[in-house]
């Protein structure tokens, strides 16, 4: 029964990870109905940055925080350098683009850091505490905490201010937002800042986890992405439930069957994208028919 | 100088030219009235004046020319434009749709006050204030779509088919508000509209917009009490 | 010299020119040029798909893979004489790319897109996974095709007559089927769903169909893959591989036929000129190709010769025109005219 809750818990933390890059799709997705192929290769970036940061000497903390901001405005960088000239235009060029920032970020991480893996610092202390006579390791708790506090700031954001709400206006009908004097540009720069300051948070976060390497993310996308179709790819609180959701069947499964092995995990997330879309597109919360042809 | 100067303005879409070349003009204070058939490019003049089409000519805002810059930076200079179809964010709330209209201002309590006095003029949008703009009836939503544009405290409030879609009870009521309005706060106004009539009750001026030219311009009072021109552009 | 004769003359020209190539270069290069053929004919199965009907595929590496091991097991375990094999490398993928279509249909662009990515990355996996018929990472080797005695051929250069023979045979066929009413009918869902099927255009039908035939180019192609390598691995058909063909299209032009053969061109040179340099150039280079050319060149290198002659003489083929607005449309909120 222990086991079966440090489990649960293992799977909401890893869940939290993508939820979070779920969050980051579903950001991107809501303001530009955009699906950013390369959210993970971007991320993995940062947690690269992070991780030379560190190694030259600043405190892991500060190294983090300061990666977070770097992202931040990289994101907004790439929107408006990049990805504004294709926008509105045909998904498939979009499609195309995405995947060209995927597969050059991917090969740029390689060509500046080199291809080998390494270990990344855990933000977190080694160690565990015991909850209602169960023991739990900080680390899982403290993820899935960041992830709570990430989501509440969002929630702040989007429901209490000025920018969140001319952000979802933007979002909505970007003709109108123009008509009230908002800048729509500048508000998809800021979803793309904050979309890619998520990104790096998770890899931050995942890093300690997993190896160091270019390909850090590449499940981790595929596993974001099912998150995000089976909460919905329009709702924020789809993307964190879909997350846990996906974490947790992950672990059980790993944990428990034994017919899944590791090469083949990768299946499981995919076949839950392909049963949610054909069964109910719009996934679990989410509004639109974003998925249906 | 007029607020507004219009002249041989041209306004395209992609390759088909809408508006060959017209001149007009807003006074402060004024209440001018486009008016015309459907296809004559009334609605395409607001849109020209907001920077969403492709232009040439001139066309000056308090001196400044309009022509050539974004939409928002449009909006931010005092002109507010209630689309065709209303334009409402429905999916936020009526206190957020006419926050948003203040989103240029950056004086909080004077926001306030506006948000009472629009509640005061649109009881009905107070009554509803938490509910998604889009469960709102036609007649609310536009009443809420001015509402908004007057959060702004614009310069020139530009209407694109304020009746359109709307019971005639309704609309009697939309205008019968908006000259109170306008009385109080000597509004300076251009109102794209169909139904004649009452665009002609409305305003001081008006011009009439014929297959993208301005086919006639004069008093409103005038306008309406010359039965030959009443038939011949305006349709009754 | 009008269009058409200007076309035909070309097309004679490269024919020409392919034919000569095993009398002109050494093994390792005919070798390199068959590699060519093989990318043109699943790259151009790709575009049916991509450029001619608009539905997103990441995944063709594993239709690609999905011949490649036919052919593979029905020469090795099976006997079957190896022209045999392409045809039937071909049948079997299109029942396979006819299987997929048909829940594809229900996805919209993106999540097409996604899921044949999630195909791409595990069709190694796969392969792996299904070891006792393939063999898993040791991979099979298969025996190749030799020249018979009466052609005086040494084995490369039959094997690139041969490779050149079944792709010619493939772009005919293609080029043929889309300038008829099928093609019509496929670029109309293409260009407008809601209009096509106005006009009569049976959607189901019509994309699932032209998955079925596009999976079963790459299965063709695979199929002479492995006759022209002899060897399967799971490592050859990697993500990359499915990266490989959509840069392929995309740098030589969606919906263009001769695309096909450009793109293969780049796919099979740059690599091997860029690896030499560093190992994460060729990523580089894709990645960087992928974005510049639908900036610059949404048309691809078959665009090539329209652009510069609307360069030189000021304006646009209708056709092109809007086809170029359609992929690159101005952001909203931002006046018309303002990029």
């Amino acid at each position: 029964m222990e086991r079966f809750v440090q489990v649960v818990v293992d799977g909401v933390a890893t869940g939290s990870i993508y939820a979070a890059v779920a969050l980051a799709l579903v950001l991107i997705y809501r303001s530009t109905t955009i699906v950013n192929f390369a959210q993970g290769e971007m991320a993995m970036f940062s947690t690269f940055v992070a991780w030379g940061l560190y190694e030259g000497g600043v405190p892991l903390g500060l190294a983090v925080l300061t990666t977070l901001g770097l992202s931040f405005f990289a994101g907004m960088a790439i929107e408006r350098g990049l990805i504004r000239h294709f926008e509105g235009g045909e998904t498939l060029t979009l499609v195309i683009v995405t995947l060209g920032m995927f597969i050059l970020l991917n090969s740029l991480a390689g060509w500046i850091w080199g291809f080998e893996n390494r270990g990344f610092p855990s933000l977190f202390p080694d160690d565990s505490v015991t909850l209602g006579g169960v023991r739990l390791s900080v680390e899982s708790l403290g993820i899935v905490a960041v992830l709570l506090a990430v989501v509440g700031l969002l929630t702040l954001l989007f429901q209490r201010t000025k920018v969140g709400l001319a952000m979802r206006a933007a979002a909505l009908n970007p003709d109108s937002s123009a008509l009230v004097g908002i800048r729509v540009g500048h508000m998809l720069m800021l979803g793309w800042g904050l979309a890619a300051a998520l990104g790096a948070l998770a890899g931050v976060l995942v890093a300690p986890r997993l190896f160091l390497d270019v390909n850090l993310m590449g499940s981790v996308l595929i596993y974001a992405f099912a998150a995000a179709a089976l909460g919905g790819f329009d709702s924020a609180l789809g993307a964190v439930v879909g997350g846990w959701i996906i974490g947790v069947s992950e672990t059980l499964a790993g944990t428990y069957v034994d017919f899944i092995g590791s090469d083949l995990k990768i299946l499981v997330p995919l076949g839950i994208i392909f049963v949610v879309l054909l069964v109910r597109p719009s996934g679990l919360f989410g509004q639109s028919e974003v998925a249906r042809a | 100088m007029s607020l507004l100067e219009v002249e041989g303005l041209y306004a395209s879409y992609g390759q088909v030219g809408v508006l060959q070349g017209i001149d007009f003009s807003v006074e402060r204070g004024q209440k001018v009235a486009m008016l015309g058939p459907n296809g004559a490019g009334k609605t395409t003049v607001l849109r020209a004046l907001s920077g969403m089409v492709r232009t040439s000519g001139r066309a000056d805002f308090d001196g400044g020319s309009l022509l050539r810059h974004p939409t928002a930076d449009i909006a931010r200079r005092g002109v507010a434009h209630v689309p065709e179809g209303r334009g409402t964010f429905a999916s936020l709330s009526v206190t957020e749709n006419l926050k948003l209209g203040a989103y240029a201002r950056r004086d909080a309590a004077g926001v306030r006050e506006d948000l009472e006095r629009c509640y005061g003029w649109f009881p009905r949008l107070r009554e509803r204030d938490r509910q998604p703009a889009g469960s709102l009836s036609g007649g609310e939503q536009q009443m809420l779509a001015v509402a908004r544009a007057l959060m702004s405290r614009p310069r020139l409030l530009m209407l694109d088919e304020p009746s359109l879609g709307l019971a005639p009870i309704v609309t009697r009521e939309l205008f019968g508000v908006l000259g109170e309005i306008c009385a109080e706060h000597a509004m300076t106004v251009l109102l794209v509209e169909q139904n004649a009539r009452l665009a002609l009750d409305f305003a001081d001026h008006a011009y009439v917009l014929e297959s993208g030219r301005i086919a006639l311009s004069g008093e409103a009072d005038r306008v309406k009490s010359d039965d030959e021109v009443r038939r011949s552009y305006l349709g009754y | 010299m009008t269009d058409r004769r200007v076309r035909i003359a070309l097309v004679c020209a490269v024919a020409l020119v392919a034919v000569l190539i095993p009398f002109l270069f050494g093994p390792y290069r005919v070798g390199q040029f068959t590699l060519v053929l093989i990318y043109a004919v699943a790259a151009l199965g790709l575009n049916l798909l991509v450029g001619y009907n608009g539905q997103i595929s990441l995944g063709h590496g594993a239709f690609f893979a999905l011949g490649a091991y036919t052919g593979a097991l029905l020469i090795e375990k099976a006997d079957v004489p190896y022209l045999a094999t392409l045809p039937a490398a071909g049948a079997l993928c299109f029942a396979a790319g006819y299987l997929f279509g048909v829940p594809a249909l229900r996805l919209r662009g993106l999540y097409l897109a996604l899921v044949t990515l999630g195909l791409a990355i595990a069709t190694p996996q796969l392969i792996k996974r299904f070891d006792d018929l393939t063999e898993g990472t040791q991979g099979l080797t298969v025996e190749q095709p030799t020249a018979p005695g009466w052609t005086g051929l040494a084995d490369d250069q039959f094997l690139y007559l041969l490779t050149l023979a079944a792709a010619a045979i493939m772009f005919l066929a293609a080029w043929n089927l889309m300038r008829g009413p099928i093609g019509r009918s496929v670029k109309a869902v293409r260009d407008g769903e809601i209009a096509a099927s106005t006009i009569g255009v049976d959607l189901a039908a019509t994309k699932t169909r032209v998955f079925a035939l596009s999976a079963a180019y790459a299965g063709v192609g695979g199929a002479l893959y492995v006759l022209a390598l002899g060897f399967v691995a799971p490592e050859a058909f990697t993500l990359t591989l499915s990266f490989a063909f959509l840069a392929a299209i995309v740098v030589g032009g969606l919906a263009t036929v001769s695309g096909a053969l450009l793109g293969a061109l780049f796919i099979e040179f740059v690599p091997v000129y860029a690896s030499d340099v560093n190992d994460a150039l060729t990523g580089v280079i894709y990645g960087g190709v992928l974005i510049a050319f639908m900036w610059v060149l949404p048309e691809g290198a078959a665009g090539l010769p329209r652009r510069l002659r609307e360069l030189v003489l000021g304006r646009r083929h209708p056709e092109v025109a809007d086809r170029e607005d359609q992929l690159k449309a101005p952001v909203r909120g931002v006046p018309a005219g303002k990029a």
